[in-house]
């Protein structure tokens, strides 16, 4: 929604301002880390500003301010290193241009853009504003595995074929494998630690959805690269190529929404990676668990407009809905990589999502997440959040 | 002109004397304190740390082979003497014990015993391979003394079964791994990284200069004393909290806590036997700042005497004799802080 008021006409035509942001109240009931304490996280703020520069070149950028802040953040993870205090600095603080790229329309078929571009993978990743989910953080099994809101340097074509059929095919920058541990398989490598972004191995990455129209689609879309020479130091003698494949659908239908999607990943050599990981200097700050051979996850969410039984075309609108998730980041593993039951979760949430006007959502919901172990399994969360999408 | 001929004069006076002083003063030497901390400290700690880990393994055999409770108190002894290199080598926690990520393989802490069950519960062959892949914080030290001492400290022979012997010797063999790779990275047979503190200055060194080598040691020598005052002792001390205590499971914490101070000794005084007989950190005070050498050497001892005197083991005095606990923190911050507010601004002046 183009917020910018200005006298140049053609200015105000050319440029395009936008922005959401995600703030959420998390109160915790976990069995395993009884001492979790409750909190409160700015999760995003994000400004978007789009510049077309004539018919055919547009400029895209995003710039996300995560927790509301910048700099270094000290993060204790609990559950990975059982109680290791952790600095993550992302580069440039937490202030971090996710997108940045250039585009050129060719024509309604076909266009092309290059720079930091959205990886074209997942459900996630194409519903990423907070009236575009249901949950209070971002849809769980997606988040674990795979980069929020995966951004990479690199060349995207993509277009529409015989008025259905949409199609991405993309050439980026692949994954640092460093990174890779057991909690979130390959999620870390999405390299932002240095200033700059180290290109030896490439990805392809190709997606295809099939629209019905605006609100019914379904699709398949796949990665494969490299994840070895991308490593900051050259410790690994193996390749260790990655294929993450995933299918999906989202629909609506009357009152009724639902999103289901399906992701498998595999990692060549993983045990020789996990070895290598081990290594790893402390000053790099990364978790050295030992990473899966496969992941598999699925989720299915079920949403459902109560508003509209209460009054037919009432304009405070109220959803509620209803969450399943299943993920296990070492659902294989390699050589004598233990298998650790720790990291195959099961999740259910239900919640609601009220909108008082259509540019702030206000979230709440309960969920309750199931690890692998024997005892002190289950993690209670209660979520009360709002978002805001202008 | 006469002015002029005045000012002449006065400026070359004056210049002699600031050229005199840079060519008076000679370029000072400092590879004989580098040299000794490297080879009579670090280095025979973690050889001292290689050798006492292997007597460990012979131990946890033995116990394996022929379970009986001197064998069972023989391990536990050897686990407490192998600890005490490691200890003593927590003040010079650089080099290669971080940059190749080996400290986590040795001494993490807590023990997780949830991801420990699930490796006993699972049907896996337990040997160093498979030990060597697992996180560090199921395997070293802590796991060890976890599995030799149990959660109380008084585990009994009946509670061992087969599996635990198999994991407790494939665990001691991983962790013989990680303090031979530690001890080859450093000696001169080996990887040699000694050599860069010792040539430290030249451009066979990753120290530019021998100013920044000694920054690096007194740099290690106040993150242990911080590390030993305000989180080994403070965390449990505070919270009144046993489970933030580390070696509580073997009664060891004061011993490690004592011995963490000893590394910074053994540095300062250049040698292990505690005279300081030669050339030493404390050679750089020794000449020009007598008070403050004094000062440090009292307030190392009075640190380590405090900690020892604490009466009971650290668990029980968490609840029973806090005054002394306060008191033994109070010695530890008084070294810290003499550490970081007077020796290193003087290295830094170098």
């Amino acid at each position: 929604m183009q917020i910018i008021q200005t006298n140049s006409k053609d200015l105000k035509k050319k440029l395009h301002l936008s922005g959401y942001g995600v703030m959420n109240l998390n109160c915790y009931n976990w069995q395993l880390f009884p001492a979790k304490r409750n909190d409160i996280d700015f999760e995003r703020a994000v400004l978007e500003l789009n510049y077309q520069i004539d018919d055919q070149w547009k400029l895209v950028s995003e710039l996300e301010i995560e927790h509301g802040g910048t700099g270094v953040t000290l993060e204790f993870d609990p559950l990975e290193e059982f109680g290791e205090f952790e600095y993550e600095v992302e580069k440039g603080g937490e202030i971090w241009l996710e997108q940045f790229n250039i585009r050129y329309h060719f024509n309604t078929d076909v266009n092309i853009s290059f720079g930091r571009v959205k990886v074209p993978f997942g459900l996630s990743n194409f519903f990423d504003e907070p009236d575009e989910y249901r949950t209070n953080q971002l849809p769980e099994m997606e988040n674990v595995i795979l980069p929020t809101n995966w951004t990479e340097y690199g060349i995207l074509l993509n277009g529409i074929f015989r008025k259905h059929l949409h199609w991405y095919l993309g050439v980026v920058a692949g994954l640092d494998g460093s990174a890779f541990n057991s909690a979130n398989f390959i999620k870390r490598g999405n390299q932002r630690r240095f200033e700059t972004v180290n290109a030896e191995d490439i990805a392809g990455v190709i997606r295809l959805d099939y629209k019905f129209n605006d609100n019914n689609h379904l699709g398949i879309s796949g990665y494969f690269g490299n994840t070895r020479n991308n490593r900051p130091k050259p410790d690994l003698q193996q390749n260790a190529f990655l294929a993450l494949f995933e299918a999906h659908t989202a629909l609506k239908w009357n009152l009724f929404s639902v999103q289901i999607i399906s992701l498998f990943g595999q990692l060549q050599n993983s045990e020789a990676v996990s070895n290598a990981n081990r290594n790893l200097s402390n000053n790099l700050n990364v978790k050295r668990t030992p990473v899966g051979k496969q992941a598999f996850g699925a989720s299915l969410e079920f949403g459902f407009q109560v508003s509209e039984l209460i009054k037919k075309g009432m304009k405070n609108k109220l959803f509620m809905f209803g969450r399943y998730d299943y993920y296990d980041t070492q659902f294989a593993t390699e050589g004598s990589i233990f298998n650790n039951p720790r990291w195959e979760r099961n999740a259910i949430a239900f919640g609601f999502n009220y909108l008082p006007t259509h540019w702030l959502i206000l979230k709440g919901q309960y969920s309750k997440q199931i690890i692998g172990i024997a005892v002190n399994k289950y993690q209670e969360t209660m979520s009360l959040g709002f978002g805001f999408i202008l | 002109m006469k002015y002029l001929k005045s000012i002449f004069v006065l400026l070359s006076i004056f210049n002699f004397i600031s050229c005199s002083k840079d060519s008076i003063k000679p370029a000072v030497d400092y590879s004989d304190v580098l040299s000794n901390s490297t080879n009579q400290v670090i280095i025979n700690t973690y050889k001292d740390l290689n050798d006492k880990s292997k007597l460990l393994l012979i131990a946890i055999d033995q116990l394996k082979s022929n379970t009986s409770t001197g064998n069972l108190e023989l391990a536990r002894l050897a686990w407490r003497n192998s600890r005490i290199p490691w200890e003593q080598s927590e003040g010079f926690l650089f080099g290669p014990v971080d940059q190749q990520g080996i400290d986590p393989s040795i001494d993490s802490w807590p023990v997780n015993v949830v991801d420990l069950d699930a490796v006993m519960a699972s049907p896996d062959v337990l040997n160093k391979t498979y030990v060597d892949a697992l996180e560090g914080t199921l395997k070293g030290f802590h796991t060890i003394e976890y599995l030799l001492f149990g959660e109380n400290g008084n585990k009994q022979l009946a509670e061992f079964n087969t599996r635990q012997f198999e994991y407790l010797s494939a665990c001691t063999q991983s962790l013989n791994g990680s303090t031979q790779q530690l001890f080859d990275a450093w000696r001169t047979e080996g990887q040699n990284f000694g050599k860069n503190l010792i040539e430290a200055g030249k451009v066979s060194s990753i120290y530019p200069s021998q100013k920044s080598a000694l920054q690096e040691l007194v740099d290690g020598m106040i993150t242990i004393a911080d590390e030993v005052a305000n989180g080994k002792i403070n965390d449990p001390f505070v919270q009144s909290d046993i489970l933030k205590e580390e070696s509580r499971f073997s009664a060891n914490s004061k011993a490690d806590f004592a011995d963490n101070i000893r590394s910074i000794k053994n540095i300062y005084l250049g040698s292990l036997d505690g005279s300081g007989s030669i050339a030493g950190f404390y050679t750089l005070l020794h000449q020009s700042k007598v008070s403050l050498h004094q000062k440090i050497v009292n307030q190392i001892e009075a640190a380590i005497a405090a900690i020892e005197s604490i009466p009971g083991t650290f668990t029980t005095a968490i609840t029973l004799n806090r005054p002394a606990i306060q008191f033994s923190q109070d010695q530890v911050r008084a070294l810290q802080l003499t550490l970081e507010s007077e020796l290193k601004p003087f290295i830094d002046t170098f």
